[in-house]
């Protein structure tokens, strides 16, 4: 093996990412996870510092170790939106529900398998879950962090001149 | 260090880009002219790479490298990444989020608090619950993977290979919940 430090810590950072990908995939397979968000972050947690030990035993310097950090985190940002839409597209289980029948189905049947008023509940226990809405008794309320997400985003759509989307 | 300061510099250039066309121009597949803009700053990123000296005239000998064609891989695969899971995700999240969407209908509400059935009905900017769910069948049909025949949706070669990769990542993951 090369002993160019970039290719060292390259060479560290993709082997780490592929196994806390390696881990993810078997682990889920095996065990039902209830917390997948928390789970799949800390398993890139765990890649980073096993990276960062390894390269500290091959005596790589902290810039080049941190390319390799750079790299799990590259594959971070990319595999946990596909992940996302494994786990939570309407679309894909729409196409899903529709692949596993014969003659297709009419649209009332599909509005009623895809009763939004569940799929909102879900959703806003989401939300709830996650910390950006608190249950009041006047109803839902942003929490401080959702009103930053909230705003954040609304400036971004203002920015790119997007619809209301959703 | 070269490869990775040219990857953040054309991937804020490509940023600027979508900004600036998004501002212009009525863009009706926006994902798509993303990608454009992101396709024609990967050459300009490796004639940078190619053309400028191996210490951009500034850099500490430490951190110039000696191997130039990892260091341009390695910061490509970097401006690929922030394009893909980066700049992409923002729009896809900004346009399409559905939880998103919730959370600012909720927090743009007057008195920033909302009942379940004012967001259902508010949704979309006041297009509804239901709606949310005609355009994503809408969706299926424009890209090809659905498509409406006597009254009944549905699903084309392309959508069964979709659904058959999905539906198998999902067995595999045990996800089995509808979220």
């Amino acid at each position: 093996m090369s002993r160019d430090p970039l290719a060292l810590a390259l060479v560290s950072g993709l082997a780490w990412l592929g196994g806390a990908l390696l881990v993810h995939v078997v682990g889920f397979a095996l065990v039902r996870v209830e917390r997948r968000a928390r789970t799949l972050v800390a398993l890139f947690g765990a890649a980073g510092v096993g990276h960062l030990a390894t390269v500290a035993l091959a005596g790589v310097d902290a810039w080049r170790s941190g390319y390799g950090l750079a790299l799990i985190g590259c594959g971070f940002i990319c595999y946990m939106p596909f992940f996302y839409t494994v786990a939570a597209s309407q679309s894909v289980q729409m196409l899903i529900a529709l692949a596993a029948v014969r003659d297709g189905l009419p649209a009332d049947e599909l509005r009623r398998m895809y009763a939004v008023e569940e799929v909102f509940a879900g959703r806003l226990d989401t939300l709830v879950g996650a910390g950006y809405l608190t249950r009041t008794a006047g109803g839902y309320a942003p929490t401080s962090k959702g009103r930053l997400v909230a705003h954040t985003f609304r400036a971004v759509k203002a920015l790119w001149r997007l619809g209301p989307g959703g | 260090m070269k490869g990775l300061l040219l990857a953040l510099a054309c991937s804020a250039s490509t940023a600027v880009g979508v900004t600036v066309l998004f501002a212009v121009r009525d863009v009706a597949r926006r994902a798509a002219a993303m990608a454009a803009v992101f396709l024609l700053s990967v050459p300009v990123y490796l004639a940078a790479h190619r053309f400028t000296p191996a210490d951009l005239g500034f850099l500490p000998p430490a951190l110039v490298e000696p191997c130039a064609w990892l260091d341009a891989a390695f910061g490509l695969v970097v401006h690929a990444a922030l394009f893909a899971g980066g700049w992409l995700q923002l729009y896809n999240l900004a346009d399409r989020g559905f939880s998103l969407r919730i959370l600012i209908d909720v927090a743009e509400a007057p008195a920033a608090r909302l009942t379940g059935e004012q967001i259902a009905a508010g949704y979309g900017g006041g297009r509804g619950a239901a709606w949310m769910r005609e355009k994503r069948i809408e969706g299926l049909v424009e890209t090809g993977l659905a498509r409406w025949d006597g009254g009944r949706l549905h699903v084309t070669p392309k959508g069964r290979g979709v659904a058959r990769l999905f539906g198998r990542l999902r067995a595999l993951l045990r996800i089995d919940t509808r979220q």
